[in-house]
């Protein structure tokens, strides 16, 4: 748990000041200083243009946050309330709510957002909407599960003899009651998230030179990874550990919300 | 007379299920008038809860049919309404509390907002606009957990429902259910979760804030015992059927129906306390899936005759006020 925390908040530090703590202009072409391995002067080395990977890494750290957070946070919205009305209402809503997730679910998510990404074309925003397609179904589905068990809870039936409407009961009882299992959920998700539109960038879908992104950096590495491993490696080294860390965190909530789980 | 708050005809329900019709209600039914409290007194499974939640509207659909009868509340047959219009009389016309005063409040409230939450409903129902009148709810709220006892109001509103006793918790409830005054309340087994004096104080607090309010009262409880301390009239049901009903001394000194007589048999008498054994009555209820024939309760009666199952006894008056479904008391 310590790890994941300090890890995540040193990212976030990066996040907001890396862009202007950064040794090197990162989109800087600088053909003297090619291939250059790590060394302390470029402590990630630099890349076929002679820009530094450290650089480049420290401000991408914003724009992946934004597509990990964004995918997730309007997930999360979407689902959750989706889900809950459709559990607490029941019937025939339900039943047509589910059979939309189950359409969803059953693709699987990044085939949907490889061919929702190509319809969009190439763009950071448009890497966010083609992963929310396949992503909402599964807050949608945890969000129903509570709801249905909440529904039959005394305090619930308590709400409704009060004369409290369907509405309410479901924004003020079922839905803050649900959200502890939601909220550890979405933190194991954020890493999936990145590393998602990661993979979508790395396609070519996502981000555009000379914008850096770590699953682009990654695809640009490629061609050199025999001669010079540090261009890719290390920015698929970066998203790892930020997927680590999220989930680390996420099993971390988890036992903190669960008494089950502690020890 | 003025006419009954609630009255309840010929009302049957049945419960569709993949082990077959339990028919929960048969053709029930009750009448309360104003300011008049009725105990509803049955075995586990009878029908009590069942005849609560069809008032209520809150019935499990799509589970539950209800192919006869009417429930008129207020000269309106409540069975004609929609979701939308029940919501509206749920809380502020009829309210209702539970036997589970432990899970009965949302874990994630204070209880002050909790009981906010049902005054705010009123004060909007009476239009005034409280959005902008955060001191009027408070006040309110402070008042109604003074006349539930509450002690120390303000910063007991402040507090979560686990750091309540059951009988606390369950004045907050009564506070809810009374708080918007209605003309009818139900009371689904209240006392039962509670120990023994609690349970006296909650029945005592009930009776007074009741008839503060002049608000009718359907109180349902397995509890004879419980139910002399508070009811005017007692109706005693078994297997989904109304089989007497007389007011509440005349139940307990004059039993007409044999069901009704064993239920008091099986009660302890200050006199006999030598007797060792309690009586019970024989067999066991029956379950809704297959009433028995013709009287209900004819595979356990000491009386039974050779017609009872045949013939369904109708609820027909005995002597004023006093009805019974029992052929032992039909005229030649």
């Amino acid at each position: 748990m310590a790890v994941g925390i300090s890890f995540i908040v040193t990212s976030i530090a990066v996040v907001i000041f890396g862009n202007s703590l950064v040794p090197y202009d990162p989109t800087q072409v600088n053909m003297m200083a090619t291939f250059q391995a790590p060394s302390l002067q470029h402590f990630f080395g630099t890349d076929n243009l002679g820009r530094d990977v450290f650089s480049r890494c420290v401000v991408a750290s914003p724009v992946d946050a934004e597509i990990g957070f964004s995918i997730v946070l309007i997930s999360v919205f979407i689902g959750t309330f989706l889900g809950s009305c459709s559990g607490y209402i029941g019937g025939k809503v339900d039943e047509t709510f589910m059979r939309i997730t189950d359409v969803f679910i059953a693709i699987p998510t990044l085939v949907l957002a490889v061919v929702v990404a190509v319809a969009l074309g190439p763009g950071i925003e448009h890497v966010i909407e083609a992963n929310l397609v396949g992503w909402w179904p599964v807050y949608a589905r945890l969000a129903r599960a509570g709801a249905l068990s909440l529904k039959e809870s005394q305090f619930i039936e308590s709400a409704k003899v009060a004369g409290i409407s369907r509405y309410k009961i479901i924004l003020k009882h079922i839905i803050p009651n649900n959200f502890s299992p939601i909220l550890v959920y979405a933190t194991l998700d954020i890493g999936n998230a990145i590393l998602y539109a990661s993979v979508l960038s790395y396609l070519g879908l996502g981000a555009q030179p000379p914008q850096a992104e770590w699953g682009r950096m990654v695809y640009d590495g490629q061609v050199y990874l025999v001669n010079a491993w540090w261009i890719s490696i290390i920015p698929g080294l970066v998203i790892f550990a930020v997927a680590l860390a999220f989930n680390l965190l996420g099993d971390a909530l988890r036992d903190a919300f669960d008494p089950r789980y502690r020890k | 007379m003025t006419e009954p708050v609630l009255q309840v005809h010929d009302l049957s329900v049945v419960f569709q299920t993949f082990e077959g019709r339990y028919n929960a209600l048969n053709n029930i039914d009750v009448t309360i008038n104003e300011s008049e409290i009725v105990g509803l007194v049955g075995e586990s499974g009878c029908g009590k809860s069942t005849l609560a939640l069809a008032v209520m509207g809150l019935l499990p659909r799509p589970h539950a049919k209800v192919p006869s009868g009417s429930i008129t509340f207020r000269g309106t047959n409540l069975l004609s309404y929609t979701e939308k219009e029940m919501e509206k009389v749920r809380g502020t016309d009829i309210s209702m509390i539970f036997q589970e005063p432990l899970t009965s409040l949302d874990p994630l409230f204070t209880i002050g907002d909790q009981l906010s939450e049902t005054i705010r409903i009123k004060l909007q129902r009476t239009g005034e606009n409280v959005r902008w009148n955060a001191g009027k709810v408070r006040a309110e709220v402070v008042n109604w957990m003074k006349r539930v006892d509450l002690a120390d109001p303000e910063s007991a509103m402040e507090r979560y429902p686990h750091e309540f006793s059951g009988g606390m918790r369950q004045r907050v409830m009564i506070a809810m259910a009374l708080a918007a005054e209605p003309r009818l309340m139900l009371a689904d087994e209240p006392t039962s979760a509670l120990d023994v004096t609690t349970q006296v104080q909650i029945l005592r607090l009930v009776k007074s804030l009741v008839s503060e309010v002049k608000a009718s009262v359907l109180f349902i409880s397995h509890d004879l015992a419980v139910v002399a301390q508070i009811a005017d009239k007692v109706a005693v049901m078994y297997a989904g059927m109304i089989v007497e009903e007389a007011s509440v001394n005349e139940i307990f000194e004059n039993p007409l129906h044999p069901y009704t007589q064993a239920l008091l048999n099986s009660f302890p008498k200050e006199k006999e306390v030598k007797k060792s054994r309690l009586e019970s009555i024989p067999g066991s209820v029956p379950n809704l899936t297959h009433i028995p024939t013709g009287c209900p309760f004819h595979p356990r009666c000491g009386f039974a005759k050779e017609i009872c199952p045949s013939a369904k006894p109708e609820l027909r008056e005995t002597s004023a006020g006093h009805k019974v479904a029992c052929v032992l008391y039909d005229q030649p």
